[in-house]
């Protein structure tokens, strides 16, 4: 069998309904149960939301018991075990989920809900239009990456042509009626910023932990969030209890390292009350503790949704090019 | 106007009058204008002023920088600063006002004079230890605040509830409106409180409104109009609307403006016989 087959709308359509519900962006960016008829929708580039809200939602009930009695009854929340289908995914994203796999599949604590989501929902990627905050060339991938998705999808003029992605991919191309082997498109190169020289290394980043490079880069954040709340590889969560009428619900709710009360402990200490000292937790999390800690992976995809949304048109990469430069000067001046 | 800023900026370190400086510059590598912070004259050459500089720098003074900080203000920047000084985040001596002859800046998205600076009336900053630029020049508004609240006014109840929740029904509970908003200076945010828990974590209709109506209350009489809180919404909420419905409502009330002086009372700590409240003694509001 081919590795790219054209398929038509109306074919593709039937399988994804064999299949299960569509889940996909609407058309404020969120991903949502697709309510309407035929193919959704969606834009030309990743939506405002990542996927991972899918995956592991901004807020999902743990638990709940009723209140006022003795024994309280603990109702656990199980996972979901419905099918589905996943469409528009965007290689960015999908790249993503294969980070968190390493943080919700780890054993011994899998996450059960996260993982009846991965085992259940199948990734249709589409391929993508990069805007000017697009970065996935900095990650040696493009915007029709297909490797992290379960089929990669480019329209052409009466269908798509699916490019397999994964074997789960390929069993559900083989149930799409009518499908014609054809030649797999090019690949194309990521976009990424001319000034780029690379990253620094997580070891240099690590031990500038105390440089002054932190302080001059704060003036530009105000430590409001979106950046990691919107990021596709953020994962920060908290646990909170919350009191309705007659029962007590035990949510998981998203969080991030940018507010002040994320390492507020009991008592009061706080160990992170710098905007400076926030700033760099981000930074440093990504490009230097997953690096070190998980064989060389980084904890970004270059999906660009911490530069669009900044409210200070701050860029992550442009900071990392500073600090890169900044150590590096240092170093030379050194010896 | 650069040249007069940069020169002014330069002046202000030679004659040891800051210790550093909070402005705009023009990023080298992404071409974007982000807020800087410079800690000496040599640095001069890269701030910058232009249409472009929405940000409200007040947010960003902090009371343990090196001082006396100076800081490039347009009129509601000053006026946000003005109302940090008098609730003593930091003392008047901590900063340097550079005010900056402001013809309003863009909507980002679309290049348009933003909706604030349409109805802004007061370009200048009230704290000006030093003007750059023509301050006959700044132009008038176009607009009152008056036209933005009246559709609100013109509901009844009901009708307002209904457009409030709908309003904040996309509202994550990420705080970027109060993480950008200059006068959200609480020591500990009522949202960070859990013992007991005031505002739920989790984004309903009842937290939505809980939390949005606290921050607006928490900013009567103090809200500047720059209008950041919408800016850095993601999900783009207007929630600033209920602020200026507030701050009109205040102005008609009391005949306050907020921070347009510099050195100017906060109108909660004021006592009048004349308040036109009826428990206050003064004649009763018709």
């Amino acid at each position: 069998m081919a590795d790219c087959k054209k398929v038509t709308e109306k074919a593709l359509l039937e399988a994804i309904g064999n299949t299960g519900p569509i889940f996909a962006p609407d058309s404020d960016g969120h991903w949502e149960k697709f309510q309407g008829s035929g193919l959704p929708r969606v834009g030309t580039v990743r939506p405002k939301r990542p996927l991972r809200d899918l995956f592991t939602p901004p807020a999902r009930e743990i638990a709940r018991w009723k209140k006022h009695l003795s024994q309280p009854q603990l109702e656990p929340n199980l996972p979901s075990t419905e099918h589905g289908i996943v469409w528009g995914v965007r290689p960015c994203d999908a790249r993503a989920l294969k980070w968190l796999d390493e943080i919700f599949l780890a054993p011994p604590h899998v996450d059960v809900h996260y993982k009846a989501r991965r085992d259940n929902l199948l990734l249709l990627g589409l391929a993508c239009e990069p805007n000017d905050t697009c970065n996935c060339g900095l990650f040696d991938y493009g915007p029709d990456d297909p490797t992290e998705v379960d089929l990669m999808l480019h329209p052409v003029d009466d269908g798509f042509l699916a490019v397999v992605g994964s074997e789960k991919g390929r069993q559900f191309l083989e149930g799409v009626a009518d499908a014609a082997d054809e030649s797999a498109p090019a690949l194309r190169d990521g976009p990424k910023p001319t000034w780029w020289t690379g990253f620094p290394e997580p070891a240099a980043l690590m031990d500038a932990f105390e440089h002054k490079v932190w302080d001059e880069l704060q003036a530009g954040c105000m430590n409001c969030g979106a950046c990691t709340l919107y990021c596709p590889t953020c994962q920060c969560f908290t646990i909170v209890d919350e009191a309705y009428k007659n029962e007590v619900r035990r949510l998981r709710v998203i969080d991030t390292c940018q507010h002040e009360a994320f390492t507020r402990m009991a008592g009061g200490h706080n160990p992170r009350t710098k905007f400076s000292s926030r700033l760099r937790q981000r930074i440093l999390h990504k490009f230097s503790y997953i690096p070190e800690r998980y064989d060389d992976k980084i904890g970004c995809t270059g999906c660009g949704r911490c530069i669009e949304l900044c409210a200070l048109r701050r860029n992550v990469f442009a900071d990392l090019n500073e600090i890169k430069r900044q150590i590096s000067e240092e170093a030379s001046c050194g010896t | 106007m650069n040249q007069a800023l940069r020169d002014e900026v330069r002046k202000l370190f030679e004659t040891e009058k800051v210790k550093s400086v909070l402005g705009y510059r023009q990023h080298p590598l992404t071409g974007e204008v982000t807020p800087v912070i410079i800690k000496s004259a040599d640095e001069a050459d890269q701030l910058i002023f232009d249409k472009r500089c929405v940000y409200n720098l007040s947010r960003a003074v902090l009371a343990d920088m090196d001082g006396p900080v100076g800081v490039v203000l347009k009129g509601c920047d000053g006026r946000a600063l003005n109302m940090r000084i008098t609730e003593n985040d930091f003392p008047r001596e901590h900063v340097v006002g550079i005010a900056v002859a402001c013809q309003g800046v863009v909507d980002t998205a679309t290049d348009d004079l933003s909706e604030r600076c349409q109805r802004c009336h007061m370009r200048m900053s009230p704290i000006a230890d030093v003007t750059i630029g023509d301050e006959s020049a700044v132009g008038k508004p176009t607009k009152t605040r008056a036209e933005f609240v009246d559709e609100i006014r013109a509901m009844n109840p009901k009708q307002r509830a209904t457009f409030w929740k709908d309003t904040f029904a996309p509202c994550t509970h990420c705080y970027a409106c109060r993480q950008a908003c200059p006068l959200c200076n609480c020591k500990v945010c009522i949202t960070d409180k859990n013992n007991p828990q005031w505002i739920e974590t989790s984004p309903k209709p009842s937290s939505n409104m809980m939390w949005h109506l606290i921050r607006a209350f928490h900013h009567a009489g103090r809200c500047v109009d720059c209008g950041e809180c919408e800016r850095a919404c993601p999900e783009g909420i207007k929630m600033h609307l209920l602020d200026l419905c507030i701050a009109e409502d205040v102005e008609e009330m009391f005949g306050f403006v907020t921070g347009v002086e510099d050195g100017a009372q906060w109108q909660f700590l004021l006592y009048d016989p004349n308040d036109p409240d009826s428990w206050l003694g003064g004649p009763e509001r018709g």
